[in-house]
């Protein structure tokens, strides 16, 4: 994989799944400043600044080659095992001295907002407060537990009764993805928005990549094609497809597992704060419209040690 | 299928999946005076106190059989919607006026459990604070993630990351289940019960039980067969949990079927006639319970429910 320079000269590593909010956001940012890879399990040609890459095979960088990385809501989609061998492939690839940024839903605040809209259902069980409790139980395990793409949080959002400025609250900007597509499904215009902002994607991009990324989406539909109904099924299933998560992680599991690979000084950071140089510059976590995250979640950053002699991965 | 009379003259339905020390303290109390199914996904031969069977069908009994059905962590094995379809079938066979108990992991408790841990953790990352955060966290993630029968906790155990007094707090008798302090005898129980099992058999049903032993031999030798994938998935099995209930969560559930008088009940008290004899929760070890878990009852009192509504 090439590796892409910032203006300033360094290079950095920058790690996330999808997420349209969050590629409309930053995408002008990262593109042009970092390397970037999408965890994606169907390996395809990287296509133009992006690299897909299946994170539980070894990165392909260099020892010591970037002095930063980010990886945006990645770790919650890796078991334990995947996790902590993907955490060692970010040691590796890490200058000393280099700062780690890793960022997934916040299991510890995920949990105290339910047992506070329980108790709060316990005194009061209001059409509004039961429909806050449910929710904050999809949180902590829907997206374990679906067999569709979506789950019940995707049913919850097509229907009238909606609690918007609660979804919203909860989901910052990345809630108008899923109200968008929840929204525009039964008028059947989701095609139409989809097809617009694709084709103006691809008119965006330098001209002499336009050849290249036609070629490419036509190759994955006519082999997708081909591959016939049973695999499109399992690909299309939430586990196969990497949707699910399958562990979650907050501000003492983050640490321990960035520790456990020989990353040191870990510390809990808000949304636009960074020890990675330049970070004013790339702010990736938090919104374009305000002070607040994308997407809600826990952010911490650790270093790789300067002195090598101890900082082997255990 | 056969019902079963207790010495009083009542039809109780007991429904349980798994659970070595439970069926080791309490069968004596359950195989005798209560009608017995067993969840289980794959078949078994007929017969016996017990019947194995899948409760995601119908329940094999007509309406109005039983005066009380206790569902022992059978719940969160099923996903929401199967639970709706089981609990209806559960009000379909009760008695009007009829008792429905309910054990399952508790999802409040366990939430707490892990916050105090965390915040213990976060405190004073100790290697003790680590281990019992660790276990936190696994009881809350992992059964529903494991992709592996036995799944992290089991590894956690092998590896021996864990605090025994802590985990055998959380998870009561059961927790020796899969682990025993090493001791020189340590297969023999197993054994003897092995023997006493099979020595306990009519010849019919041991070549019965023989057959079965060998198809699921052959067939889980057998290259990517389905029943291989059956065998081997733990959401398939149904080890693994497809949801978690707190008080909340299963008083709707249980409502929104008909159920009245929900209540919260400890693991000693119950509202089914004569549970002082059967006792089904409370550890034969000492006064705590076989497996720490949310008791719930609540009643099938059907005359009134024509006109109910479900409350969500």
């Amino acid at each position: 994989m090439r590796v892409n320079r910032a203006s300033d000269g360094r290079a950095n590593l920058h790690v996330w799944r999808e997420g349209r909010e969050y590629w409309c956001q930053k995408s002008p940012v990262f593109l042009k400043e970092w390397t970037n890879i999408q965890f994606s399990l169907s390996p395809r040609p990287a296509d133009g600044r992006v690299n897909y890459h299946d994170l539980r095979q070894p990165l392909r960088f260099a020892d010591a080659t970037f002095d930063a990385a980010d990886a945006t809501h990645v770790f919650e989609h890796l078991t334990t095992e995947e996790g902590r061998r993907f955490a060692g492939e970010l040691y590796r690839v890490l200058k000393p001295g280099a700062v780690c940024r890793v960022s997934t839903p916040d299991l510890e605040r995920i949990c105290r907002d339910y047992l506070r809209w329980l108790e709060q259902c316990l005194k009061e069980p209001s059409a509004k407060n039961l429909y806050r409790y449910h929710w904050s139980v999809w949180e902590i395990f829907d997206q374990i537990v679906r067999e569709k793409s979506g789950g019940r949080m995707l049913e919850a959002l097509q229907r009238p009764d909606l609690d918007v400025e609660f979804i919203e609250e909860r989901y910052g900007d990345v809630f108008r993805e899923f109200y968008g597509k929840a929204t525009a499904e039964p008028e059947n215009g989701a095609g139409d928005v989809t097809r617009g902002s694709a084709l103006g994607r691809l008119l965006a991009r330098p001209p002499v990549e336009i050849p290249a990324v036609i070629y490419r989406k036509v190759k994955t539909a006519v082999t997708s094609h081909l591959r016939g109904h049973q695999e499109a099924a399992v690909q299309d299933h939430p586990r196969q497809s990497g949707e699910c998560v399958k562990w979650m992680y907050d501000r003492v599991s983050l640490r321990l597992l960035l520790e456990g690979r020989g990353f040191e000084k870990a510390s809990v950071k808000s949304c636009s704060e960074s020890d990675i140089v330049g970070w004013e510059r790339y702010n990736l976590s938090r919104s374009n419209y305000g002070n607040y995250a994308i997407d809600t979640s826990v952010f911490v950053e650790a270093k790789k040690p300067r002195a090598s002699s101890m900082g082997t991965t255990p | 299928m056969n019902v079963t009379r207790a010495t009083d003259g009542r039809a109780n339905l007991h429904i349980w999946r798994t659970g070595e020390s439970y069926f080791q303290q309490k069968s004596p109390a359950f195989l005798k005076e209560w009608t017995n199914l067993k969840f289980s996904v794959l078949p078994h031969p007929e017969g016996g106190a017990i019947q194995h069977y899948d409760i995601c069908r119908p329940l094999p009994f007509p309406e109005d059989t039983f005066d009380s059905v206790y569902a022992l962590h059978i719940i969160e094995h099923l996903t929401p919607e199967e639970g709706g379809e089981f609990v209806a079938e559960v009000f379909r066979v009760l008695r009007s006026g009829g008792i429905f108990r309910v054990s399952t992991p508790d999802l409040e408790a366990i939430v707490r459990a892990y916050l105090e841990r965390l915040d213990e953790c976060a405190r004073q990352p100790t290697k003790r604070t680590i281990v019992r955060y660790d276990w936190g966290v696994l009881e809350l993630l992992d059964q529903m993630v494991r992709d592996r029968s036995g799944g992290l906790m089991r590894e956690t155990v092998k590896q021996g990351h864990f605090d025994a007094a802590y985990s055998r707090e959380r998870y009561g008798d059961v927790f020796d289940e899969f682990y025993r302090p090493p001791s020189p005898g340590r297969h023999e129980p197993v054994r003897k019960i092995f023997f006493e099992r099979v020595s306990s058999k009519s010849p019919a049903d041991l070549l019965r039980v023989i057959c079965r032993r060998l198809k699921g031999m052959i067939f889980g030798w057998l290259p990517s067969g389905k029943s291989r994938a059956v065998y081997e998935d733990p959401r398939k099995t149904r080890e693994s949990n497809l949801w978690t209930y707190d008080q909340l969560s299963l008083r709707l559930l249980l409502e929104e079927q008909g159920f009245e008088k929900f209540s919260v009940k400890s693991y000693s008290e119950s509202d089914i006639i004569g549970w002082e004899r059967y006792d089904l929760d409370r550890s034969t070890h000492g006064d705590h319970s076989v497996e720490p878990s949310l008791y719930v009852e609540a009643s099938a009192d059907k005359e009134t429910t024509s006109q109910h509504q479900g409350c969500r």
